[in-house]
């Protein structure tokens, strides 16, 4: 794509402007100009004419044959003329290699083409008085009819004689305001300038940006300034985030293989029976499981944190709920834990089976093991302004209130030591709520220490 | 020789736990967290911290900060999953000394906690002498006048720690410190009858003790 530059552009369409006014001014002025200079022309015509019929007055002969010597009359150069008596007869003309400007004709003003030049031709009627004392002072009268024209071209080069000047001046005037508008241009631009300047030091090792001061006291770049910002911080917060993920996930890894590499190391630095050695080998084992746990629970946390491909089939939430219950039966059983279902309306959405599987036995696996022997955990399902909803709901020993913000955080435990003995990877949460998510869904959770917790999972209702 | 093991990972904690009992055969106390490492170093003197860099509730970088802030010079041997150099960097400035990464050899853990005691006690080589006494503390084996003595571990132990501490009087109570963790029952006579059987087997051809009892104050290596 070919660049623009909105500096160049700017200028150009100022100049551009500018040229236009110019032009246009100049043209007025050319018009106004030549017009009143015509009319000025039409009126020496009409002047020069009159000083002809007083040369022609001036002969003295009665009849037609007068000559009109051309020094007495005085006329520009390049003007002609023609008189005629009233017979027709051709009585005196301009001296010039034209024809002889004919009598018929328009009488008054008007214009011809002769010999490429444009003349204005005024044609009238007039009267010779010829004084004769003979006649006792009563002049004879004789009808002429009188023809004079004269050239516009004199005309249009005074006018642009008298233009020319105020062209200079506009075109002076013009390049001097192009220089200043480009500068004054390119300064009102200068802020756009800093904020892509800004804009240009972000990269992927460096999520900093600052709005640069001058973008921000302009209204029309304070929107995109601001957006950058923000959005440039939430960058900067999601790669923090997945970096800490990283650096935890490594972390859980590495002591995971760890421990079962030291309990190998332990079991081999001496001899020793073959009871410890079984017992070994037996918590080997176990510290095996927790490493295939870990894994597992990663790789569901990737799965999930993706939104499913297509759309999921329409799932009853309580059918939803019976199942998880049913696959957690034995494990409540051990911990004397009972499990309740309460459907009290018919709740579904699009979700798949083994998603909200995995959602709830989760949840029912994190009540289970905070519940007392002898408590229950209720798995409600309803439908609550316009969502559907299941709830997982335990009698057990509550989450104080400073975790409760944290506990759908990847690899957090609020009791680190305790609950990783009993064997969870501080993502069974994490885990909830991105199923939760990726749906469309929202998670939220309430604990009241000593007296239980409940975990809400709200779906969009199908 | 004491030493405070700081790992959140309850199963990983014990094997590094029973690996240094077991090998070496020092005391070993275990925290899960940061402020219950702090704790346990307030109230007893350890030999050697064993310490993972993430840890619930205040991290290893604040508890080596703590240690040194407090002006405990107890030799602190970094657990880290990520290795990265500057980090490492940043570490061993704020006051660690050693550092290994996950999953590490628990035989290479164990030489790096041997050396770092010897080192934090002045000695330079795994090699302890004191007069006609030999002490090889890689191979637990002590040698007197070209004659190898078989001592029991406690045995072994008490006298590592005397020659560590050459012509310096150390307590019946320093020793029980140094010797046995919070799971031990602790009994001040114990130290004494492990104290008599060591002399007894280090008496060599002068029939002179070793060991030397300063009545009331404690033990102490004499020079014959």
């Amino acid at each position: 794509m070919k660049s623009r530059s909105i500096t160049r552009q700017t200028v150009a369409i100022v100049l551009l402007a500018q040229i236009t006014f110019a032009l246009v001014l100049g043209v007025i002025a050319i018009l106004s100009e030549r017009n009143t200079r015509l009319r000025a022309l039409d009126q020496q015509i009409a002047g020069r004419l009159d000083s002809l019929l007083g040369a022609i007055q001036d002969a003295e002969d009665p009849e037609d044959n007068i000559t009109i010597d051309p020094a007495e009359v005085d006329i520009m150069r390049e003007d002609r003329y023609a008189v005629y008596s009233e017979s027709g007869k051709l009585i005196g003309r301009s001296a010039d290699h034209e024809p002889a400007l004919p009598a018929q004709g328009e009488m008054g003003l008007s214009r011809h083409r002769i010999d490429r030049l444009q003349y204005h031709v005024l044609r009238r009627n007039a009267l010779r008085i010829i004084d004769r004392a003979e006649n006792h002072g009563i002049g004879l009268r004789r009808p002429v009819v009188i023809v004079y024209a004269s050239p516009e071209n004199h005309v249009l080069h005074e006018v642009f004689e008298a233009v020319g000047r105020l062209l200079v001046a506009i075109v002076l005037v013009s390049a001097a305001a192009a220089f200043v508008t480009a500068s004054l241009v390119r300064k009102t631009l200068q802020p756009i300038r800093d904020l892509s300047l800004a804009a240009q030091s972000v990269s992927s090792t460096s999520l900093q940006f600052d709005s640069p001061h001058s973008a921000m006291q302009v209204d029309e770049l304070r929107p995109l300034a601001t957006t950058l910002s923000a959005l440039i911080d939430e960058l900067r917060e999601a790669f923090a985030k997945e970096q800490r993920f990283v650096g935890d996930a490594a972390h859980e890894l590495k002591t995971a293989v760890a421990v079962v590499r030291s309990a190998v190391q332990v079991l081999m630095l001496r001899r020793r029976t073959e009871q410890e050695y079984v017992a070994g080998l037996d918590q080997l084992l176990q510290d095996n499981d927790r490493v295939e746990a870990l894994v597992a629970s990663m790789l569901d946390l990737a799965r999930f944190e993706q939104a499913p491909n297509g759309k999921a089939p329409l799932l009853d939430l309580a059918d939803a709920a019976r199942e998880a219950c049913a696959t957690m039966e034995s494990i409540a059983e051990t911990h004397g834990v009972r499990l309740v279902v309460e459907d009290e309306a018919y709740a579904t959405t699009h979700l798949s089976m083994d998603r909200v599987q995995t959602l709830l036995t989760n949840l029912l696996s994190n009540a289970i093991r905070h519940s007392s022997p002898g408590g229950t955990v209720t798995v409600a399902t309803k439908l609550q302004d316009g969502h559907a909803v299941i709830e997982v709901i335990d009698e057990g020993s509550g989450i104080p209130a400073h975790a409760l913000p944290h506990v759908f955080d990847r690899f957090y435990r609020a009791d680190p030591s305790r609950s990783r003995a009993s064997g969870g990877t501080g993502l069974g949460l994490a885990i909830c709520k991105s199923i939760v998510e990726s749906a469309g869904g929202r998670i939220d959770i309430t604990s009241t220490v000593g007296k239980g917790t409940r975990v809400r999972a709200l779906f969009i209702t199908a | 020789m004491r030493i405070l093991v700081v790992e959140d990972e309850v199963r990983l904690a014990e094997n590094i736990a029973r690996g240094l009992r077991e090998g070496p055969g020092y005391a070993v106390d275990i925290a899960h967290d940061g402020k219950a490492a702090l704790e346990f170093c307030n109230a007893g003197d350890y030999d050697l911290i064993v310490l993972d860099l993430m840890l619930p509730g205040c991290s290893g970088d604040e508890v080596v900060a703590n240690l040194r802030a407090a002006k405990v010079a107890t030799p602190v041997l970094i657990l880290t999953a990520v290795s990265q150099t500057d980090r490492t960097i940043s570490l061993l400035d704020a006051g660690a000394d050693d550092f290994m990464t996950k999953p590490f050899d628990l035989g290479e853990l164990i030489a790096r906690c041997r050396a770092l005691i010897r080192r934090s006690k002045g000695a330079s080589q795994s090699l302890l002498r004191f007069g006609e006494l030999e002490l090889h503390t890689g191979e637990q084996s002590v040698v007197r006048e070209g004659r190898q003595i078989d001592l029991s571990p406690t045995e072994f132990r008490i006298l590592e720690y005397l020659m560590y501490r050459p012509r310096i009087v150390v307590s019946k109570r320093e020793l029980l410190e140094h010797l046995y963790d919070f799971t031990w029952e602790h009994h001040s006579n114990v130290i004494e009858v492990h104290v008599s059987n060591l002399r007894r087997k280090l008496r060599g051809s002068k029939d002179e003790d070793v060991v030397e009892t300063l009545r009331g104050r404690g033990y102490r290596l004499a020079q014959s």
